[in-house]
């Protein structure tokens, strides 16, 4: 009797445990099927390809950090460059109303308003050559505020 | 068979695109398990679909400690059962007719395993001529031997699930056991014959 039980027992499983069958409703049917019956389904669309990226995406991310950080780091400079070339008036022993941009602020630089700009001989010998220099000035915005910055000077003293 | 983390994950989120993957890739298995428990595919398919409602429903429980295959496959096993249970007075009274016939049947003639084995081995059978022939078992005997025999259950959780004593599981089993030999040496002595017809 056993071997009769165990006979039909392991023919049947072993013919019939992994059977599968195509469906014939579409997941198109089914979706609609899953949303009739209050189930969510989204569609991320272009997002979801964003959060399937999910490494890709921290690493660009690293690199595009990084990368601004160094663009700002080497450019902090460059930039101040560009705010005296385009004031363009650059005068002789100070850098008298040069317009500089502080963050959001327009500062006026001028000698009459207790900026502190000195620039050495050396400094200027070398601006003359059309060198580029960097110099400290110190602007006062307020009674108590001094913004400290460095600017690098490229015009000339004698170009008035 | 495995379903990647991620799309587990993405589905949590009731993300269509993984919702489509794991219902192509994983609904002929389910259909298969529903197949055997209904005859009937249009029924199999619908028994089918309230499965991944549930799936879709209730991923968040799955918390990874098991094969998603797995509970996926215990899910819709459950709403078979579900199915079967709102259908139980039918399978009951179909197996209390079949029972005095069969009983009678049974007596009429006993076979020699050796000679059924060698017959129905020689046949081959494929999986969808021995689903076929499990079909023609009452409801109440295939529900009871694809429980036992092919997801492994006792006779208590038999009972349990079908709500029915541990005698009556046993009981449909020995029949669906007697029942199935009978039609596999039946329908493999037609085969073999009309192969020998053939050349």
């Amino acid at each position: 009797m056993q071997d009769e039980i165990t006979f039909i027992d392991d023919f049947i499983n072993k013919k019939i445990k992994d059977f599968k069958i195509k469906p014939s409703r579409e997941w198109r049917e089914m979706q609609t099927y899953i949303k009739n019956k209050g189930i969510k389904s989204v569609s991320y669309n272009g997002v979801k390809n964003i959060f399937n990226l999910k490494n890709e995406i921290i690493i660009l991310s690293f690199l595009a950090a990084l990368s601004v950080s160094v663009y700002l780091f080497n450019n902090q400079d460059n930039k101040q460059i560009e705010t005296i070339k385009k004031t363009d008036r650059i005068i002789t022993d100070t850098v008298n109303n040069a317009v500089l941009k502080s963050d959001e602020k327009t500062l006026k630089i001028s000698p009459d308003s207790n900026s502190n700009i000195n620039i050495s001989d050396n400094s200027k010998n070398l601006i003359n050559k059309n060198k580029t220099v960097k110099i400290k000035v110190q602007v006062p915005v307020h009674k108590n505020v001094v913004i400290k910055k460095k600017v690098f000077v490229i015009d000339t003293f004698d170009k008035k | 068979m495995t379903v990647p983390k991620k799309i587990i994950r993405q589905c949590k989120k009731f993300d269509e695109k993984a919702q489509e993957h794991i219902y192509k890739k994983y609904a002929p298995d389910l259909l298969g398990i529903c197949r055997r428990y209904f005859k009937n595919l249009s029924k199999a398919e619908d028994v089918m679909q309230d499965a991944f409602v549930t799936i879709f429903s209730k991923i968040a429980q799955y918390k990874g400690s098991g094969s998603f295959e797995g509970w996926m496959k215990r899910i819709t096993l459950n709403t078979a059962l579900i199915q079967l249970r709102k259908d139980k007075k039918e399978i009951i009274s179909e197996n209390f007719d079949f029972l005095e016939t069969e009983k009678k049947e049974i007596k009429k003639k006993e076979l020699n395993l050796s000679d059924i084995q060698s017959v129905i081995e020689n046949a081959n059978f494929d999986q969808f001529e021995i689903i076929e022939f499990m079909d023609e078992l009452p409801e109440g005997f295939k529900t009871v031997f694809n429980l036992y025999v092919i997801e492994g259950m006792k006779h208590k959780e038999i009972a349990e699930e079908l709500d029915i004593s541990v005698g009556t599981s046993k009981s449909q089993l020995m029949r669906a056991r007697e029942k199935l030999k009978k039609i596999l040496y039946k329908k493999a002595k037609e085969k073999l014959r009309n192969n020998r017809k053939k050349y």
